[in-house]
């Protein structure tokens, strides 16, 4: 490929600038060209340059001011159709991740101040922060992931969690079953 | 009165020293049986940093005041000790709630256990399902999608 016809296909590439959140654009010609070149150099066993193949399209990354108005889906979105798209190169994709993933992070952050990347308890405590779950709750967290599933079913933590929750006041109910005098039971041929 | 108060010193981890009434100290089972059963001056505890230990200071000192002061209007004293609770955790990031709750573990300080675990607790049930709960308290999940599937139909009727 000579110089020019790479200019070509920058220029093709230029115009389809702003498809970048929308679905991948099909390549322009010329970049199809170069592409299937590849492929072909590729099935001969030849050294492949990707970036020559990628770096034609010119992709500026998204300034922070631009991404402000989006809600976390537009983000993830945004930067799944970068992930998926083929014409740009690893170095355009590393500086728009730089930039879409600090806007999500600071969105998340926002969102839930607690958020900490290096939380750990040991299992006895998790188990403490459990018992005071109410019951039916439980349920719903043994889809958190096995340790805590573990937890939840054993033996040992119903019994804390009855005892636990023995010290609450309740009501009680009682219940009496009358003999049905027609139960095979209690018939005798 | 005043003068009689014994003091005691206790030590972090990373040095950070605190000089408390001994009725404070008394707050932690673990700390009574060993200010009891060696009657130094200073006890160094290894397993708890400058940082949280001046949490469980705080904490046990706003305890002890408000039951030695507040012995007559106990509900009010209770309804104020609740209040300054609930300040207490909020100011808090979650992994500062965690080591509290190990530190309150091992210094054996049941009320400020509870507390804290209470407080994850309330985080976790906040969570609109088990992936927000996973993001929030920086959980790996080590379910297949298959297993996870499986596990969520199980236990649909707990999401009602």
């Amino acid at each position: 490929m000579n110089a020019e016809e790479r200019r070509d296909s920058n220029e093709q590439v230029a115009e389809n600038k702003t498809v970048m959140r929308g679905p991948a654009p099909p390549p322009p010609s010329g970049l199809l060209e170069t592409m299937m070149n590849a492929e072909e150099r590729r099935e001969r066993n030849e050294q492949v340059d990707e970036n020559q193949i990628v770096k034609s399209g010119p992709y500026p990354p998204p300034t922070s001011g631009s991404l402000k108005g989006l809600n976390l889906d537009q983000l993830r979105e945004m930067w799944n159709d970068m992930h998926m798209n083929e014409n740009m190169s690893i170095d355009q994709k590393r500086a728009h991740n730089e930039v879409i993933s600090k806007a999500v992070l600071s969105m998340v952050l926002k969102k839930k101040p607690l958020l900490h990347d290096d939380l750990f308890l040991p299992d006895d405590l998790t188990k403490m922060i459990l018992e005071h779950l109410p019951g039916k709750t439980l349920m719903r967290f043994l889809s958190v992931n096995k340790q805590w599933a573990a937890m939840i079913e054993s033996e040992s933590f119903r019994e804390t969690y009855r005892s636990a929750s023995e010290k609450k006041p309740k009501i009680l109910f009682s219940a009496t079953i009358q003999e049905k005098p027609e139960s095979k039971l209690f018939t005798c041929h | 009165m005043e003068n009689e108060k014994k003091m005691i010193t206790l030590k972090s981890s990373d040095d950070v020293t605190f000089e408390v009434e001994e009725a404070v100290v008394l707050e932690s089972q673990f700390l009574s049986h060993l200010v009891q059963d060696c009657p130094a001056p200073e006890h160094k505890i290894k397993e708890v940093t400058g940082k949280i230990l001046s949490k469980v200071v705080e904490y046990c000192e706003k305890h002890v005041v408000v039951v030695v002061d507040g012995g007559d209007s106990s509900s009010s004293s209770g309804d104020d000790l609740k209040k300054w609770d609930d300040k207490f955790i909020k100011e808090m990031d979650l992994s500062t709630v965690y080591d509290l709750i190990a530190a309150a573990n091992y210094l054996n300080i049941q009320a400020l256990l509870d507390l804290m675990c209470q407080r994850v607790a309330d985080v976790i049930t906040a969570c609109k399902d088990h992936k927000e709960i996973r993001e929030t308290l920086g959980i790996v999940s080590d379910y297949t999608a298959e297993e996870e599937a499986e596990v969520l139909k199980e236990n649909e009727w707990a999401f009602d």
